[in-house]
């Protein structure tokens, strides 16, 4: 409260001892401060002279003193305040408009949810109320009234998830897991290969296409004139528009019976009712499950090390780097339909958990999914139904509808400009977009190894030699490392090199002191995580473009242990 | 005795939580370093609380913290609350019940106001009442502890009972950082007096004032509007349709609440000032007003008079506390029906000893139990945590901030208290009869001798309920009759030291007597200094993965301690380590900070004499060569490794023994460690570095001094338990002159030494070690041992009949031999068994040698062939062989003995 972290300087005047033989102790104190009297007295009798028998009468005096002072200086204040309010300085409803205002900023907070145990879907409505009930009597609690704040349908939503969050993950950690798992993967094939027949068929298509063309206008002046192959290019343009959109809305209507069923499903097993595993609708597949493309998603070289930081209190970490493709710890290495894949049950366990994967990927300033790895994650993404997140389409278009959020926020937090240099050039204008060292995040229940996605936006300025630990990206990292720890991300996969492939300019010394630089920041990051509060880092990957030589990949493999001082190797000892 | 914590009682453990602050991000302090979190802040400044012991206060117990700036507080608890109460008793809305309720309301007040604070949440809700009727305020410490709300983002207190300048203020402040070190957290008194004020008038009027009110800005108006009018308490009656209750009052009780509604903030009184009301003139005190600090030993002579006071009330007030109020609040638990048997005519037979406990030991027993607040609060529902995945931001710049997603967490209040369920530990030591709660010191009995528990590992000791309370009983009955009973607490300590004591037992083990307050009261502490500036920089960078030591009360109390050792060994400087060497003993006395000062003293004193002069080369060198001269002794294998590639202790060890290892481990690996140093003598520290060395032969071995060096700048995982066990084996197996140093403090009372001293007689003088110079140390890669010791060591083997500890083996020329040495002794004149580069040769008497690897080898010769004994030694040393030491002075010690005879 206001006024107790101020304090004013006055000076104390005590008496000791009767006349004639009686000391005028004159000291200045800050009031209200937490001096102890009784050592002041001390203080004052060691270094003045004072004789010792008049210290109790001197801590007696001063501790009289600085109450009497204390109290003053409250009741001036207060009075002050009051008198405000008396002469009409401050008005009533000011007052209690900034308290109100106090109040509800506490309250955005307030998104309290009432156990959800044994709740099923159809009650959400009745939920939210018994949410706001629930608020209402908190209030009460507290003697004051909420202001409306988030709106209906929010609330709705969040409220939504959540319970799906809840029943999901009681479930998955239950004996319905293997039916819940196995519902998942059986859509997961079924998407997958719906989806790689789309591309089978376009690709089948644009050949024919190709041919027809090709034939015809082989046949141009022979007999047939430009127009025919002109009408022939529209109707090809056509066919090819119209099958896609075929597929995209059978692909569509699919995605949206799987979304239903499996809340169906959660829901129903969740109260307890046996539920038969909905038939997938094989209507769609045709055969050839052959194109069901098997990746190998074993990364090609990777090393593992366990490493303690900390001066004192030593903290476990393992580091690991591993030579892959980024997208290949998204995707699932099997989509035969008889076994669940072990990673799947490993990462739905830990969908809602505290220990969450997270993984950086290198993207431009552009927020959608039409080129580079971009594309290659979107279609990764779109191999599976995203059973509990919105789509990521959706989920980008949340994160475009934020960037004029961000960019109002540029402008109104500017740089700190310095005095000293005047001539400094003015600062850049604002951008549009997001910069390099931002990121998006998305989040994701269909893939592989990894729940959230950090997006970090790159620019052209990495491919330079001459970054250093104050570039933009870098920093970048240090927010991921950041969300990581409020938001219990506990694995995490970054790109040593900061790059997701392989070039020309990249050579040895390149490479190595680019290792170097992001080893050492991570180190650093790492280690001042541990005052951040959060979740502990307990897996940090490093992850290089797959196409590295082998004799790169030691040689970054053994600058590791050297920079995080991985000196103790653990020994076994026979005896 | 000192950690006042009053008994359990009927009292429950209540547990609620909240979140601190969040600092904008990126944010930094004006020294450049990141700000502290709040929640660190708060966890620093809530110890103090538990301090506060008074019986209309409840007892803050413990207070811990969790992830993302979660604080949870333990607290003293009762279901009953003064609303609910006020409802169902009518006595307790009786006149006469509502004077002696302001009464206990004002003494827990004026308590407060001594102790330095305000509870500025004062309301029906935060006022309990105890099955005696007693009021006790609850969650007082909240202004306190977030230094006057400026660490929590919520603001305090109900606004219904806040006094209108409280709401004045606060709303025109700004969200306070708390940038500030040791601001100030004093109140206005007067606050609490008003609130008292409203909470009486309500009952008194027998309406909810303000309800109402539809939202914040009415209610908030309504109390402001209080403070315009001339007579408040006549306003809220008429505003609540109440004047005919305001006419029956009798007038002392009328005069009282309108005394306490006064509006001017001058004019209302302080609570001291209300005691002597005439409402409250027919009540006696319950307790002392004024808070007693913590004391050990527990006779502080400089407390006689405070404690006078405190029994007088004692006797008067708290022995005849009324009879329990009929139908009080249970809890719905198996502890209930313990606690009040229904036929409560019968008298009650089994008593429960629990409660009898203070609340801070039933605490720990009730964690030993397996007790988490953290699950209990998730169980009980107050703690919701939302799947992290679902509040994590859509998007975050590079300068730090986030759009999106709610991952900074809920800041409201939560004003729910849950009950910590007792019946799991009430189980687990339903058991144990009730005259073992009661144990006999003077007879020397301890309660664990006849426990399995006792025979298994230390770990587990720790960690088991039962042994725990055993142990705790009996140490709380030697420590309050310390000093008496030191003998007694150093015998009990060398089984193991309860966690929960430490501290206590540490300043007996130290010695610590005295008037400890009084003394470190009269240091000058604040006084600028030459050494300051170093202690500034050395403190925020020690310890500081403890959330204690890095509080900035535990900066604070750091800087104070500090000083105070500075100032008061003027013949002694501030050297870096001492701050780490604080680090324990501060982190255990957090709570009083003259004790922690006094066993730093006392420990720097025995452990650490002279280490800290100005200029301590000598002592320091002194104490490692006696270091590489241990190593050799206990495994010249290592020794000769580190000696090749010339790892030298000087390289490694200082920060060792100059900070007793405090700079090396962590804080529960130090309290593992120095649980048994302090049991021993000042040499066991080196005994210790042998057995951490040894630890990590293995790798020792292996490395080149390039990786030793590295090895040990950042200290690998050690076994600590392992390595207290073998540092006593190592002690156990040193004859005491190969430790001894010359900088040692003398020991107190030499015919106490050893019985090797005893015979130490004015013409034996020879015999015993005394100083050797320090390049003559440094020379030597062997100890020295003294004649006593070697003499000892053979008597030792003639009594047992086994086989000898010893050999002697004596390097003179055969002629010098025959003429007299001691028994048993072989010879290997040097100048024959030696090579001319110093290896040794075979020889006939080689096999005996052999034969005593592992034995203590004593090479003897003669103080003028002193260079053969050391080249000798040397010599077999290479070969490995382990405990190699020299003859102190040579043969001629023995001449005056009559030790040396003819060999046969």
């Amino acid at each position: 409260m206001v006024g107790s972290t101020r304090s004013d300087e006055c000076v104390c005047e005590v008496t000791l001892g009767v006349e004639p033989q009686s000391i005028t102790v004159r000291v200045p104190v800050a009031v209200p401060a937490n001096i102890c009297p009784v050592e002041l007295a001390h203080r004052l009798i060691l270094h003045h002279n004072i004789p010792i028998y008049l210290h109790n009468e001197l801590s007696e005096k001063l501790q009289a003193f600085l109450q009497n002072r204390t109290e003053e200086y409250h009741r001036q204040q207060d009075q002050r305040a009051l008198q405000g309010l008396r002469e009409g300085r401050t008005s009533v409803s000011d007052a209690a408009a900034a308290w109100a205002a106090k109040y509800s900023q506490v309250l955005t907070g307030l998104a309290i949810l009432e156990a959800v145990s044994g709740a099923a879907w159809p009650e959400t409505i009745t939920c939210c109320c018994s949410v706001e009930g629930y608020i209402m009597r908190v209030v009460v609690q507290l003697g004051y009234i909420p202001q409306p704040y988030l709106s209906k349908k929010q609330e709705a939503e969040g409220c939504e998830n959540e319970l799906l969050a809840t029943m999901y993950h009681s479930l998955v950690h239950s004996p319905t897991v293997v039916p819940l798992l196995g519902l998942e993967h059986s859509f997961a094939s079924t998407m997958s290969s719906l989806v790689a027949q789309r591309e089978h068929a376009l690709r089948e298509i644009s050949e024919r296409q190709t041919q027809e063309m090709s034939s015809t206008v082989s046949k141009v002046g022979v007999h047939l004139t430009d127009d025919d192959v002109n009408n022939l290019a529209a109707r090809h343009l056509e066919d090819s528009q119209l099958l896609e959109v075929q597929w995209d809305s059978t692909i569509s209507v699919l995605r949206e019976n799987q979304k239903r069923e499996f809340k169906t499903f959660v829901e129903e097993s969740f109260a307890g009712r046996e539920v038969t595993t909905p038939v997938t609708p094989k209507d769609f597949i045709k055969g050839d499950t052959e194109s069901v493309l098997v990746e190998s998603s074993e990364p090609s070289q990777e090393e593992s090390f366990t490493i303690h930081l900390g001066a004192q209190m030593k903290q476990m970490h393992n580091l690991r780097l591993l030579s892959a493709d980024a997208l290949q710890l998204c995707k699932y290495l099997t989509l035969d339909l008889s076994d669940i894949p072990p990673q799947r049950i490993q990462t739905s366990m830990s969908l809602y958990s505290h220990n969450l994967n997270g993984l950086v990927l290198l993207v431009d300033d552009r927020i959608n999914t039409y080129t580079g790895i971009k594309r290659d994650f979107g279609r990764v993404c779109r191999k599976s139904t995203e059973l509990h997140f919105p789509d990521l389409e959706d989920q980008l278009e949340v994160v475009r509808n934020t960037v004029p959020q961000v960019v109002q926020w540029r402008r109104d937090h500017p740089p700190p400009q310095y005095d000293c240099d005047e001539d400094a050039p003015p600062p850049p204008p604002v951008p549009q977009h997001l910069k390099a060292g931002d990121f998006y995040i998305t989040r994701h229940s269909n893939l592989a190894d990894v729940h959230v996605m950090f997006h970090m936006v790159v620019d052209d300025t990495l491919h330079t030699t001459d970054i250093n630990s104050r570039h933009p990206v870098i920093l970048g990292l240090r927010n991921v490392l950041k969300v990581a720890c409020l938001g219990d991300i506990t694995t995490l996969t970054i790109p040593l090199l900061l790059t997701n492939s392989m070039s020309e300019e990249m050579t040895m010394s390149w490479c190595q002191k680019r290792a170097e630089l992001v080893y050492k920041c991570i180190k650093g990051f790492m280690m001042e995580m541990s005052s951040w509060g959060g979740a502990e880092m307990k897996n940090m990957q490093f992850l290089v473009p797959k196409g590295i030589s082998e004799e790169l990949f030691q040689h970054l493999a053994s600058m590791l242990p050297n920079i995080f001082r991985v000196s103790n190797p653990l020994v076994v000892k026979s005896s | 005795m000192y950690p006042a914590s009053p008994r359990l009682g009927r009292a429950h453990l209540g547990a609620s939580t909240f979140f601190a602050s969040a600092h904008p991000s990126e944010s930094c302090g004006s020294n450049g370093l990141p700000l502290t979190p709040n929640s660190i802040r708060i966890y620093g400044q809530a110890r103090a609380l538990q301090l506060i012991n008074h019986p209309h206060l409840c007892s803050y117990v413990d207070i811990h913290r969790g992830k993302h700036e979660r604080i949870m507080v333990i607290q003293e608890y009762y279901l009953l609350n003064l609303r609910v109460a006020a409802q169902k008793y009518p006595e307790m809305r009786s006149p006469q019940g509502l004077a002696r309720l302001a009464h206990q309301v004002v003494q827990g007040l004026v308590y407060l106001n001594n102790f330095g604070t305000v509870a500025c949440t004062l309301s029906p809700e935060n006022i309990l009442i105890d099955p005696r009727g007693q009021a006790k305020l609850y969650n007082y410490g909240l202004y306190y502890m977030t230094e006057a709300g400026t660490s929590v983002s919520f603001p305090l207190g109900t606004v219904q009972y806040t006094a209108p300048e409280v709401l004045l203020m606060q709303a025109g402040s700004q969200e306070g950082g708390g940038g500030v070190t040791g601001a100030t957290v004093t109140g206005n008194p007067v606050w609490d007096v008003w609130s008292l004020g409203m909470v009486l008038a309500e009952i008194l009027l027998g309406c909810t004032f303000f309800s109402g009110c539809k939202d914040m800005e009415e209610l908030v108006g309504e109390v402001l509007s209080l403070a315009l009018s001339p007579n408040p308490l006549q306003h809220l009656a008429q505003s609540h349709n109440a004047c005919h209750s305001l006419e029956g009052l009798p007038g002392e009780l009328k005069d009282f609440v309108s005394l306490c509604l006064t509006v001017g903030p001058s004019e209302r009184p302080v609570p001291r000032s209300l005691l002597s009301h005439r409402l409250l003139q027919p009540f006696i005190l319950s307790a002392s007003l004024v808070p007693v600090h913590p004391h050990f030993p527990v006779v502080d002579p400089s407390l006689c008079l405070i404690d006078f006071a405190h029994f007088k009330a004692k006797f008067s007030m708290m022995e005849n506390s009324g009879p329990t109020l009929t139908d009080y609040p249970l809890h719905a638990e198996t502890e209930a029906s313990l606690e009040f048997p229904k036929d409560s005519t019968k008298p009650r037979l089994k008593r429960d000893q629990l409660s009898e406990r203070s609340m801070r030991e039933v605490y720990h027993l009730w964690q030993l139990a397996g007790g988490n607040v953290e699950q209990e609060l998730k169980k009980q529902k107050l703690i919701k945590i939302k799947p992290s995945i679902l509040t994590l931001p859509s998007v975050m710049v590079v300068e730090g901030e986030v759009f999106g997603g709610d991952i900074s967490h809920s800041q409201q209040l939560e004003a729910t208290t849950i009950v910590l369920p007792l019946h799991t530990l009430r189980s687990r030591l339903a058991h144990i009869p009730p005259e073992k709660y009661y144990p006999l010191i003077t007879q020397g009995e301890s309660g664990t001798d006849e426990l399995e528990t006792s025979q298994l590992p230390l770990v587990i000791r720790e960690r088991d309920v039962e042994y725990q309370l055993h142990r705790l009983l009996s140490f709380q009955r030697l420590l309050q009759a310390y000093p008496h009973k030191g003998d007694s607490i150093l015998k009990e300590a060398r089984k193991d030291t309860p966690p929960f004591y430490r501290a206590l037992v540490w300043a007996a083990l130290l010695n610590v007597d005295g008037a400890v307050a009084h003394t470190y009261q009269q240091i000058d502490k604040e006084t600028p200094t030459p050494t300051d500036r170093q202690i500034e920089v050395d403190i925020p960078r020690c310890h500081q993965y403890d959330e204690l030591l890095s509080s900035p009360q535990g900066h604070a109390k750091f800087t104070r301690v500090l000083k105070a050792w500075v100032v008061s060994h003027p013949h002694l400087v501030y050297w870096q380590g001492l701050d780490s060497l604080c680090a324990p003993f501060l982190y255990l006395n957090f709570n009083n900070e003259a004790l922690a000062y006094s066993c730093l003293s006392r420990f720097i004193e025995k452990y650490l004499h002279k280490f800290f002069l100005r200029d301590n080369s000598a002592i320091i060198q002194e104490y490692l060569a006696k270091f590489s001269h241990m190593i050799a002794f206990h495994d010249p294998h290592l020794f000769n490794h580190l000696d090749n590639i010339g790892f030298i202790p000087e390289l490694y060890a200082i920060p060792w023994f100059l900070t007793m290892y405090t700079h090396v481990f962590p804080l529960q690996k130090i309290f593992l460690l120095w649980d048994t140093l302090l049991l021993g003598e000042a040499s066991l520290p080196l005994c210790v570095g042998v057995a951490l060395l040894r630890q990590l032969k293995d790798r020792l071995l292996q490395f080149g001094f390039n990786e030793c060096i590295l090895l040990f700048s950042d200290m690998p995982d050690i076994d600590m338990e392992r390595v207290v066990r073998e540092s006593v084996q190592v002690f156990c197996s040193t004859p005491r002159s190969v430790t001894f140093r010359q900088h040692e403090r003398p020991r107190p009372d030499p015919s106490q030494a050893s019985p090797a001293h005893n015979a130490a007689q004015a013409g034996q003088q020879d015999l015993v070690m005394d100083g050797v110079s320090l390049p003559e140390l440094k020379r030597e890669k062997c100890p020295r041992v003294c004649g006593a010791d070697l003499l000892e060591l053979l008597a030792h083997k003639r009594s047992h009949s086994g086989r000898a500890k010893v050999l002697v083996v004596d390097v003179r020329s055969p002629e010098e031999f025959a003429r007299g040495t001691l028994a048993d002794a072989i010879n290997m004149p040097a100048d024959t068994s030696l090579g001319p580069d110093g290896t040794l040769l075979m020889g006939p008497q080689m096999e005996v040698l052999s034969s005593y690897r592992g034995k203590i080898i004593a090479v003897i010769g003669s103080r003028n062939g002193w260079d053969q004994v050391v080249k000798f030694a040397e010599a077999i040393l290479v070969q490995e062989f382990p405990r190699v030491c020299t003859l102190h002075k040579g043969v001629e010690v023995f001449r005056a003995s009559g030790a040396l005879m003819v060999p046969s």
